[in-house]
């Protein structure tokens, strides 16, 4: 009986051991890569970091580990992704966010400090109500923002993130919320879903089952385009006039960064897994079900992409410095003023 | 509904279905018993390993650690006085003093067969009332949450000293520690003394691992008890029929750690500290006081802490909200198959809801037959002397603490956090209080500020705040707590 | 003692406590109003500092009810005395551990400790005082390095990890 047992967990233990097993190689990547999302888990960032982490996985044979450290606007994971040793192993999905935490006084970071592999899409930014909402249309919504001005609630992801962002764009027409900062975008939703808050600005990508299931109603897109998924429902662009300009910026790219002081040969291992694994057709088939704009297509070359991180930098900087939302001018750090459509 | 169960029970008789559950419930007993080893770092370490495989495949396997894990738990709890996760702690309040009196195998055998309980009930309820127990989830607010972390705190402080006020401050004092880091809305620094490694916080494993085990390992070293073993093991064994004369309320804390867990962020600590409180009163004569080696102490706890698997899986697989560590990383084994949890998920993909419940269901019997076969052998670890174990013990919490997070900077937060419990405990304040304040400090600050903010743009401030049933009961029940504990009180009760 | 003698200090550690934990409060009270004042601009419903000081405010009335304890029979139960010479060398031993794993690496400094710890202790035997540290240590390193891909810290002295990775892999 005794023997017999033994042999059974030695099995056991083996059995495990195999699983935990990864056979090792010789160039960069030699263990599995960390990356970190700087945001909780279900949210688009999370999404298309799994995503991405299976097609990575394919081209660097080694796994890619999908790390969530949310809170902060972002901020807390990006922190860890700086701190971590600068040998390609940590690679930071960063959203938005990175691109003003320093005119918002959140941090000392920016994208000066990563060297982007590559930008990876654009989620839509949507405008939703819980399925049983007295907002019938987004004319409605408007008007009683309007009407009550700082009532209305809206949930969002905290200063300086993408919520935050769209709702100055709003302020810039009159329109005027009180915000009800949320961890992270899925919690941002629950709220609307729990009659916590009035409505959100969600990412697209994230909210199509509540529309099946009838949990919550879809108003507008806000953006200067109808989704072609959508037809019936209008953009924000054709409610509010003027807006065009403005609304039609990618206001959300997700990115994948490391470390800039990564060495230069990781980084190039990299940047050709990426582009390899970019062309796969899940990944493409994921894009296109979740109406993301391939930013990845329109910014290929290195010069290509930091002129797109610049452009967005100063939009947005000032965007929130002019609204009184950021504390510190973008000036500060030489970011000049840039105005869409230029 | 003949057909679901059929479906379900299908899954018992798919050898390679048995087989992966089989081997998550091995490595989840590993991982569980482990200090230092979570039930979440081992999800993770599977989903990166899993992606290639068939999402059956790699939820059974998932389910397996993840049930198997949380009942394993309770091994280092009962036997070194180290709870390997924070859901484990109440565990260690009767279950090591069991051990010590000689009685570690029936310490076992009842966190065993109640564990089996809270994890089948759970399981059960999921299958059964998801969709009306997310609902339920739903209602809760911020403030609400706040209140009930809050109310958890307050039972907590009443429950494991027979000083309130020294539990009391030991809650307050975790709660400061809580505060170590960024904040999470702004991304303040706050109390990290410009200390680098401080802003991501202080982490709760090492945390436990030291307050716990290290203070331990000082306690048992100093004691005046000489050298022998920490407790021989006596023969006799409860029978297993007067072992199971719990179960009916042993259900009753099975529901409230199946309604605690569904709520996201609140989690297996709490409702383990809150069904150790009503264990308390509803309980008039235990089989030891509690705190003492009560074997009731572990019935609620095991059962409520374990029946929280149910309960963190509903926000999760209807919502898409995972409702603790381990449930956000399986919402990434989803998401890595294509899969989209959320208010579709039951009604469109049922095949796998089943197979997530058959899963559970077959690691419930593995959980038995595991705990009933290869926990009686561990526990012989016990018996070696205090010599050569406390320095393994101490080696184990060095190691433990550097694990998580693969930094040197928790090894010595486990050996300052090992001091001050030491520290505590000589000066009789109860350490567990601390532990639930670390855990939920964060989320209570997060909810607060929500709390205000929400009821900011309302015409009537306080009613925004308070007005709505659920806030006005768990206020209730918070100033009853408080109210029983005052001295006057307590004395004219008496009378 | 007997009787309790009102009005008189007569349980100095329950006094010293709560003058500790009321020093506390207000530092922390003091620190919370200043770095809030600093932020500006941020609403206190938004504030870092809010739940701060709600919590040191909470901190402060329980300090009182400490400094009172001093005036009254402690509640404190009385603890077993100390072998403070033990305790003392097994927090130099784990300090020392610490260090040590920094210059020597995981697996001799831990093997390294358990000897110094069980020799402390009392433990004559030869045969586990060899055997002990190098099979627990090696059990350690196989467990959370090799099969969980801990990054246990390594060094170029560590001769027990390197001969072991020499014997199986």
């Amino acid at each position: 009986m005794k023997t017999s047992l033994r042999g059974k967990i030695a099995l056991i233990l083996l059995l495990v051991m195999t699983l935990f097993a990864v056979t090792a190689s010789a160039a960069y990547p030699q263990k599995p890569i960390t990356l970190i999302v700087p945001y909780g888990a279900g949210g688009t960032a999370d999404l298309t970091a799994r995503q991405l982490a299976i097609q990575l996985k394919k081209h660097l044979g080694m796994p890619i580990t999908v790390i969530n450290q949310g809170g902060a606007s972002g901020s807390i994971g990006t922190r860890s992704a700086l701190n971590a040793p600068a040998d390609g192993y940590t690679l930071l999905l960063s959203a938005d966010s990175l691109g003003t935490q320093r005119v918002m006084g959140i941090s000392e970071m920016s994208y000066a400090d990563f060297r982007a592999i590559t930008p990876l899409v654009n989620d839509p930014k949507v405008i939703v109500v819980a399925g049983d909402s007295a907002y019938q249309s987004i004319e409605q919504l408007l008007e009683d923002i309007k009407a009550r001005p700082l009532k209305v609630k809206m949930s969002y992801t905290g200063p300086g993130g993408s919520g935050h962002v769209q709702s100055l764009i709003y302020n810039r027409f009159g329109l005027k919320m009180a915000l009800i900062a949320y961890p992270g975008g899925a919690d941002a939703l629950l709220a609307v879903l729990g009659k916590q808050v009035d409505f959100t600005n969600a990412n697209f990508s994230t909210i199509r089952s509540y529309l099946d299931s009838g949990d919550l109603r879809l108003l507008a897109i806000s953006a200067a385009e109808r989704l072609d998924a959508f037809p019936e429902v209008p953009a924000l662009a054709e409610v509010i006039e003027n807006s065009t300009a403005l609304m039609g910026f990618p206001y959300t790219p997700l990115s994948l960064v490391v470390n800039k002081a990564v060495p230069e040969e990781a980084f190039l291992a990299l940047r050709e897994a990426i582009q390899k694994a970019l062309l796969e057709p899940e990944w493409l088939a994921y894009c296109q079900d979740n109406a993301l704009d391939q930013l990845f297509l329109q910014y290929q070359t290195e010069e290509e992409m930091q002129r797109f991180y610049a452009d967005w930098e100063s939009l947005v900087s000032w965007l929130l410095y002019d609204a009184g939302a950021a504390p510190h001018s973008p000036a500060a750090f030489d970011i000049p003023r840039l105005e869409p459509g230029e | 509904m003949i057909d679901a169960i059929l479906d379900v029970f299908a899954y018992f008789l798919n050898a390679r279905f048995v087989l992966m559950v089989f081997s998550g419930a091995v490595a989840g007993l590993m991982v569980g018993a482990i200090p230092g080893l979570s039930v979440s770092m081992a999800t993770a370490l599977l989903v990166s390993v899993t992606y290639t495989w068939a999402a059956q495949d790699a939820l059974a396997m998932v389910m397996g650690v993840y049930v198997v894990g949380v009942f394993s738990g309770a091994l280092s709890a009962i036997l070194l006085n180290i709870p390997g996760a924070p859901s484990s702690v109440v565990t260690t309040l009767d279950g090591y003093p069991l051990a010590r009196q000689g009685r570690a195998r029936d310490a076992l055998r009842y966190a065993t067969w109640y564990s089996l309980i809270g994890s089948l009930f759970g399981i059960l309820m999921l299958w059964v009332l998801a969709r009306p127990i997310s609902s339920f989830a739903l209602r809760f607010q911020p403030m609400d949450y706040f209140l009930l972390a809050l109310f958890g705190l307050t039972m907590v402080g009443a429950l494991t000293a027979h000083s309130f006020k020294r539990g009391l401050i030991s809650a307050c004092l975790g709660l400061v520690v809580s505060m170590v880091g960024l904040d999470s809305v702004l991304g303040t620094p706050r109390l990290t003394f410009g200390i680098k490694e401080l802003a991501a916080g202080i982490g709760i494993v090492p945390v436990l691992i030291g307050l716990f085990g290290f203070s331990e390992v000082l306690f048992v070293l100093g004691g005046q008890e000489g050298e022998g073993e920490i407790a021989r093991m006596t023969k006799s064994l409860v029978k297993t029929r007067d072992l199971l004369k719990h179960w009916l309320v042993s259900l009753y804390f099975s529901a409230i750690g199946l309604l605690v867990g569904a709520l996201p962020g609140a989690g297996a600590p709490v409702a383990s500290f809150l069904a150790y409180g009503s264990a308390k009163k509803l309980i008039k004569n235990p089989s030891a006081p509690f705190g003492e080696g009560a074997a009731e102490g572990i019935v609620a706890s095991e059962s409520a802490n374990n029946a929280c698997i149910g309960g963190a899986l509903i926000p999760m697989l209807t919502l898409a909200i995972p409702g603790d560590a381990v449930t956000a990383i399986m919402l990434s084994v989803f998401y890595v198959h294509g899969l989209r949890p959320g208010p579709m998920f039951l009604r469109q993909s049922p095949q796998l809801f089943h197979s997530i419940i058959a899963a559970g269901l077959l690691s419930c019997v593995f959980l038995l037959l595991l705990g009933l076969l290869i926990a009686p052998r561990i526990a012989r670890l016990i018996t070696l002397p205090r010599r050569v174990l406390m320095p393994l013990v101490a080696a184990l919490c060095v190691v433990g603490a550097f694990a998580g997070n693969n930094r040197l900077f928790d090894v010595g937060i486990m050996l300052v956090f090992g001091v001050l419990g030491f520290i505590m405990r000589r000066r009789d304040y109860p350490v567990a209080p601390m532990t639930l304040a670390i855990v939920l400090g964060g989320m209570m600050d997060d909810h607060f500020r929500r709390a205000v903010s929400l009821a900011r743009p309302e015409d009537n401030f306080l009613l925004a705040m308070f007005g709505r049933p659920i806030t006005l009961a768990l206020m209730a029940l918070i100033i009853f707590v408080l109210i029983t504990k005052l001295p006057w009180v307590r004395q004219k009760m008496k009378r | 003692m007997g009787k309790t003698k009102q009005g008189r200090l007569i349980n100095k550690a329950s006094f010293i406590e709560g003058c500790l934990f009321l020093l506390a409060a207000v530092l922390l009270i003091w620190h919370a109003l200043h770095q809030h004042a600093s932020l500006k601009g941020v609403d206190w419903a938004l504030s870092p500092y809010l739940f701060p000081l709600l919590v040191s405010l909470c901190l402060l009335i329980l300090s009182v009810f400490f400094i009172l304890e001093g005036f009254q029979p402690s509640e404190a139960r009385m603890k077993p005395p100390l072998r403070w010479p033990l305790v003392l060398i097994t927090l130099i031993c784990a300090l020392a551990y610490f260090f040590l794993m920094q210059v020597a690496g995981f697996v001799l400094a831990t093997a390294c400790f358990l000897l110094a710890m069980l020799l402390f202790l009392g433990e004559r035997r030869a045969l586990v005082l060899l055997l002990l540290p190098m099979l627990f240590s090696s059990a350690l390193y196989f467990l959370f390095a090799r099969l969980l891909h801990v990054l246990l810290p390594t060094s170029p002295m560590d001769f027990l990890r390197q001969a072991l990775d020499l014997l199986f892999f």
